[in-house]
């Protein structure tokens, strides 16, 4: 197990240093400097602004301090909303984000696991058919055309929920269907998919033999196993919620930090979009870790095994 | 519960194949059909203006309505299917090519080097695709070939991953043995009896990196990062629409149709192709 969980640190750290390697070698391979393109700038002011940034340093001066200030946890600071540094933006914004993709992620696990459930119960039943039907549709229509179906119909056209904002639970709706709708259908999959092939095996067939209530080996017996490709799927989920978090927080306008991401992208605004970047990018793979590691104490095969075939 | 009925392997395959991935094809082609003579059908150009008839709903005049500044969605959204499909393409020549080969060395080559390749490409293959596509295309500025780049330079690994796993444990099997003895070399065993035996994984995994190609040019699109105007894309479209969504909705609903089409269509060919090889593959999303 020890020898796993360092493999698995190794792992992460080795994959947050390349990427932030990257990044830096990206920031650094676009022409000019982030001032350049300012024309009302004096020559002054620009080399006075360089230094502020330490941008006037070695390109391996300037790694190191780069490299030593995301050991301290500091991602730099805005180029465009000048006072901000990037820590205070995702500490004003990211609990909002979190928020939502929470409640989404709640929504998503119980609604899959009620409707794989029901899928696996009564196989090839209409009820099942009309699931996967659904579940096709949700995987198929991307998430940005789901917001604003959604939107059009509950909003716009039946007055039912709020067209967009952040404020009452009222609001949170459809953003949290949006944003669920793609975990839920893949999950569903995975859940009816794997029941299917438990309930195949012979201890189910002692469970059916010794008399128990189909829906008892269903609950008790198949679903426990079932569910540990669903828990190693979490970590590819959050990546979804995520990407997905861009969209929904930009057309419902939630002040979430998918929004600040999309509007530093719209602004060109590198140091923010790097430090975004980075921030998103060591949740995923923390959170993967994690998931990697609960797999492993689960489920003893996986850490033993190898390689992966 | 699967009721398992012993039909031949011809009889299993038409079976398979008439259920799903037949509505999928369908889809494809009708898409396909659309994009190649769409555009000679309609008397528009994608990017002629109508300025007398901005907004102007679907009639027999505009058959998809108009958008802002009067262009004709029918042919836009037909030059958006082209897009797509480049798209598509791309991917799979970097996905067959980029992939197979490093897949097959990674898997014929001795273990060390398996070793040091698959864990270089472990660590690439869990930085977050689209954030990869989102900073790439923040670089190499917008237009087709950067977003080709953008989306491609990381899901080629998948397919890598699926090949070397299918020939480690081919290569094992005794049929390769038996060539192996009878003195074929590694590159004959390779062309000739390893990759036939790989197609079903790699066609399987094709059906989820074409789409997922697709679905992040929308997306990048959609930010304002992808292709520009005047150029159609339907992830440009839908975001170009969204705005007007209120009054004008086709604006939207057409191209948003149309990457849902697609997206299904692949999803429907994937089942069905898993269904027909009979195996049950790894889940990969976006």
């Amino acid at each position: 197990m020890f020898s796993y969980l360092f493999k698995k640190i190794c792992f992460l750290l080795a994959s947050f240093f390349i990427l932030a390697s990257l990044t830096f070698i990206l920031m650094k391979m676009i022409p000019g400097d982030p001032f350049s393109a300012e024309q009302s700038l004096n020559a002054e002011a620009h080399r006075a602004l360089l230094k502020h940034h330490g941008l006037n340093l070695s390109y391996l001066q300037q790694y190191k301090n780069y490299i030593s200030e995301l050991f301290k946890g500091h991602l730099g600071t805005s180029l465009v909303y000048q006072n901000y540094t990037v820590n205070q933006l995702i500490r004003e914004s990211f609990p909002t984000s979190a928020y939502l993709g929470l409640q989404a992620l709640l929504f998503a696990i119980t609604l899959s696991l009620i409707l794989g459930l029901v899928c696996a119960f009564r196989p090839n039943s209409w009820s099942d058919h009309l699931i996967q039907i659904g579940m096709a549709l949700g995987i198929s229509v991307p998430s940005f055309i789901l917001a604003t179906i959604l939107q059009y119909f509950f909003s716009i056209k039946w007055h039912l929920l709020p067209l967009a904002r952040w404020e009452t639970f009222s609001h949170t709706i459809l953003p949290t269907i949006t944003l669920a709708a793609l975990p839920t259908a893949f999950m569903t999959r995975l859940i009816r998919n794997n029941l299917m092939q438990i309930l195949q095996m012979e201890y189910v067939k002692t469970a059916k033999a010794k008399g128990l209530h189909p829906f008892t080996i269903l609950w008790k017996h198949a679903l426990r196993n079932a569910l540990l490709p669903v828990l190693s799927y979490l970590g590819p989920l959050t990546s979804v919620l995520l990407i997905g978090s861009f969209i929904v927080e930009n057309i419902f306008s939630i002040p979430g930090l998918g929004q600040w991401y999309v509007k530093s992208v719209a602004n060109r605004d590198y140091s923010l979009i790097m430090g975004l970047t980075l921030f998103y990018s060591f949740i995923l793979m923390t959170l993967n870790f994690i998931v990697d590691i609960a797999c492993g104490l689960l489920d003893p095969r996986i850490r033993i095994m190898p390689v992966e075939v | 519960m699967q009721v398992s009925v012993t039909l031949s392997h011809s009889q299993r395959f038409k079976y398979h194949f008439y259920s799903m991935q037949m509505y999928g094809i369908l889809i494809l082609c009708f898409l396909i059909l659309m994009m190649s003579v769409g555009p000679y059908i309609s008397t528009y150009h994608y990017d002629q203006m109508h300025l007398a008839a901005k907004n102007h709903a679907p009639s027999w005049n505009f058959w998809f309505g108009t958008d802002d500044l009067g262009r004709d969605i029918f042919v836009r959204t037909c030059y958006g299917a082209r897009i797509s499909f480049c798209i598509a393409i791309a991917t799979v020549c970097i996905d067959l090519f980029l992939g197979i080969f490093v897949g097959s060395l990674a898997g014929l080559a001795n273990p060390k080097v398996d070793e040091c390749v698959m864990r270089l490409l472990d660590i690439l293959y869990s930085i977050p695709t689209l954030l990869t596509a989102i900073l790439l295309s923040v670089f190499f500025g917008s237009g087709l070939l950067s977003i080709v780049i953008a989306v491609n330079v990381i899901s080629w690994i998948t397919m890598a991953r699926i090949v070397r796993g299918q020939i480690l444990l081919l290569k094992e099997m005794d049929f390769i043995l038996a060539v192996r003895s009878l003195g074929a070399n590694s590159s004959y065993i390779l062309l000739k009896h390893l990759l036939p035996n790989t197609w079903g994984p790699i066609m399987v995994t094709l059906t989820m990196t074409i789409p997922s190609a697709i679905f992040s040019e929308a997306f990048l699109s959609f930010l304002g990062l992808g292709i520009q105007a005047p150029m159609a894309s339907w992830g440009t479209m839908a975001y170009e629409g969204l705005p007007a969504l209120q009054y004008y909705p086709w604006r939207l609903f057409f191209p948003a149709a149309f990457i849902s089409l697609t997206m299904l269509s692949f999803y429907l060919i994937g089942e069905g192709l898993k269904k027909t090889f009979n195996s049950s593959y790894s889940e990969n999303i976006l």
